[in-house]
């Protein structure tokens, strides 16, 4: 719609991610050239997913790894189907399980644990760290998930309330209190 | 830009620049190509069908037969409204879409409505589409800023359920389109089922049936409030006379989360929730303590009842003893008598016996009187005889 797009301009970096489904094709090749395109694409991503998860910064980035090594070995399975993020992050969700299950982690994915360990976390900008601090340290898991993946990841709620199976109208609720609460909080942090 | 478009983007920022770059360390190491069994893959879809050429065969005759179907219903099932969007902001706009979710027609419902709408023409467009056009209309007029940011979406459909699945969708697509234009868009949303009185109302007050349900609900539970007036305000202006007189709109409609905007101030709300924990506490004081009355008067009632039973108990109690007393008195005074007439009875058949005795004793006393008498004088007799005899003797000697 031009009237729609005169009106107003979605910022870039808040689009959904793209990517082209071409490149799991040229992966199952063994292209690395399309492997990093794909990785520099959703790295970021799958690395906050998976950081909303295991609320380590080690450990989540080994889970990220380990999700890009699965995608190498599985490119060749890749069905287009129009949701290639779905694809990857459901990999990741497997990945993160089996790490809980392996570590005999006596809680489940969804429990409240303390503030998640960042480690050294040489970087960021001050203040952009402050906000994903917070953002970690005062949000339930849930609701600092949830606003990962529309923040980092650009999934609409819809595909969110779909990958999390919850309705679509608690992913609003939460997304919007989460982000209510972060104003709250950030109010002369920043 | 926004505040939460602000912080989503700081977010971003910081997880990219904490993300490793390890694209050469996963590629420099070996992987097995995986089977479809792969247990990371749980989840990740359909698994592919076999080509089968003569499923393919009935397939294609038949789908060529629905084609023959589907040309000639196609206006009935294409062209016929499934759906009716109805958005409230202060400009109020109706929408008919199908059941894909494509606009049939869209109404102004006032006059603020065409000034939106003037100019657009949304026929097949897809509704979200169209909702995009119509949001950011309405931003570019300054219906919807950040102090006017209240939009309440309606949907009636004729599936129920279709009909809250294109309600959320409408509802995400807003929350998405205003929040990087305006700060703090509250986007409200209800299915309804519009029914006359609601068009009469709508058609009256020239708002959409969306809002008049709304409106509507809400005079069922206050009815001091006024249709005219509540019709008159834009959704905004609704939102804040509901604030006034403390009504919960979230008992009516879906807030999506924006219950700071439900109340002036997130503290207000507790403070209103303390409030009323407090008044609930106070009235559960007072009726305890009306309870706790009313069980020490019961209790001084029975302590007092109980008294009165336990004197009657002993009145009683006195006046069975004094009873047995006299019972036993009187039946002492009979045995006195009894046994003193026993007494008097025994003595004088004792002194009958001892007089009968002496009466024998001396009638006996008498015949050996007499027997004595008789034998002494039977002796002398004899005596006398033998007497004479030896007289006799003698003389005959």
């Amino acid at each position: 719609m031009i009237y729609a797009a005169l009106v107003y301009e979605v910022p870039a970096d808040k689009t959904e991610i793209e990517i082209d489904e071409f490149l799991f094709e040229e992966i199952a090749k063994d292209e690395k050239w399309a492997f990093r395109a794909l990785y520099e694409k959703c790295a970021s991503a799958v690395f906050a997913y998976t950081l909303s998860i295991l609320r380590n910064r080690e450990e989540a980035e080994d889970a990220m790894q380990e999700t890009f090594l699965k995608i190498r070995s599985a490119a060749h399975l890749y069905k287009p189907q129009g949701k290639p993020m779905a694809w990857i992050f459901t990999i990741a969700r497997n990945i993160c399980l089996m790490r809980f299950r392996q570590m005999n982690r006596t809680v489940s994915i969804d429990d409240e644990e303390a503030m998640p360990d960042f480690g050294t976390c040489d970087g960021p900008d001050a203040e952009d760290r402050i906000v994903l601090e917070t953002a970690f340290s005062v949000l339930s898991k849930e609701d600092c998930r949830i606003i990962m993946l529309h923040a980092v990841a650009g999934m609409k709620h819809r595909e969110i309330a779909d990958f999390m199976g919850i309705p679509l109208a608690t992913v609003l609720s939460k997304y919007n209190r989460g982000i209510k609460r972060l104003r709250k909080e950030l109010e002369g942090k920043i | 830009m926004s505040e939460s478009n602000n912080i989503n983007m700081r977010i971003k920022k910081a997880v990219s620049a904490m993300t490793p770059d390890r694209v050469d360390e996963i590629w420099d190491k070996n992987v097995d190509k995986a089977d479809e069994n792969a247990w990371f893959l749980e989840g990740t879809g359909r698994k592919r069908k076999t080509f089968n050429i003569y499923k393919y065969t009935a397939f294609a005759a038949t789908v060529a037969a629905l084609l023959m179907v589907i040309v000639f219903g196609w206006n009935v099932t294409y062209a016929k409204t499934d759906s009716t969007v109805y958005l409230d902001v202060n400009p109020s706009i109706q929408i008919e879409v199908n059941k894909k979710s494509k606009v049939l027609k869209a109404e102004p419902d006032n006059s603020d409505g065409e000034i939106i709408l003037e100019d657009m023409d949304l026929k097949n467009t897809d509704i979200e589409v169209a909702l995009n056009a119509i949001l950011g209309s309405m931003v570019k007029h300054g219906y919807l800023t950040d102090s006017k940011n209240v939009l309440l979406i309606s949907v009636d459909g004729k599936d129920e359920k279709r009909a809250e699945v294109l309600r959320d969708e409408l509802t995400e697509t807003a929350e998405l389109t205003l929040e990087p234009l305006i700060n703090n868009a509250v986007v409200l949303d209800q299915t309804v089922d519009v029914e006359d009185d609601l068009y009469e109302i709508a058609d009256t007050y020239g708002i959409t049936p969306g809002k008049a349900a709304l409106i509507k609900k809400l005079l069922e539970k206050n009815p001091e409030l006024d249709i005219a007036e509540l019709a008159g305000l834009s959704m905004t202006e609704l939102l804040n006379k509901c604030k006034e007189n403390n009504i919960d709109i979230s008992e009516y409609i879906n807030v999506n989360g924006h219950t700071e905007e439900i109340y002036d101030d997130i503290e207000d709300a507790i403070e209103e929730r303390l409030d009323d924990l407090e008044d609930a506490r106070e009235e559960a004081i007072e009726e305890a303590e009306d309870r706790q009355e009313e069980l020490e008067e019961a209790r001084e009632d029975a302590k007092e009842a109980a008294e009165e039973v336990r004197e009657d108990a002993e009145e009683a109690a006195e006046e069975a003893r004094e009873a047995a007393e006299e019972r036993r008195e009187e039946e002492s005074e009979a045995r006195e008598e009894a046994l003193e007439d026993a007494r008097e009875k025994a003595e004088e058949a004792v002194e009958d016996r001892l007089e009968d005795a002496y009466e024998a004793e001396e009638d006996r006393q008498e015949a050996l009187e007499e027997a004595l008498e008789d034998a002494y004088e039977a002796a002398e007799e004899r005596y006398e005889n033998d007497d004479d005899d030896d007289d006799d003797d003698e003389d005959d000697d």
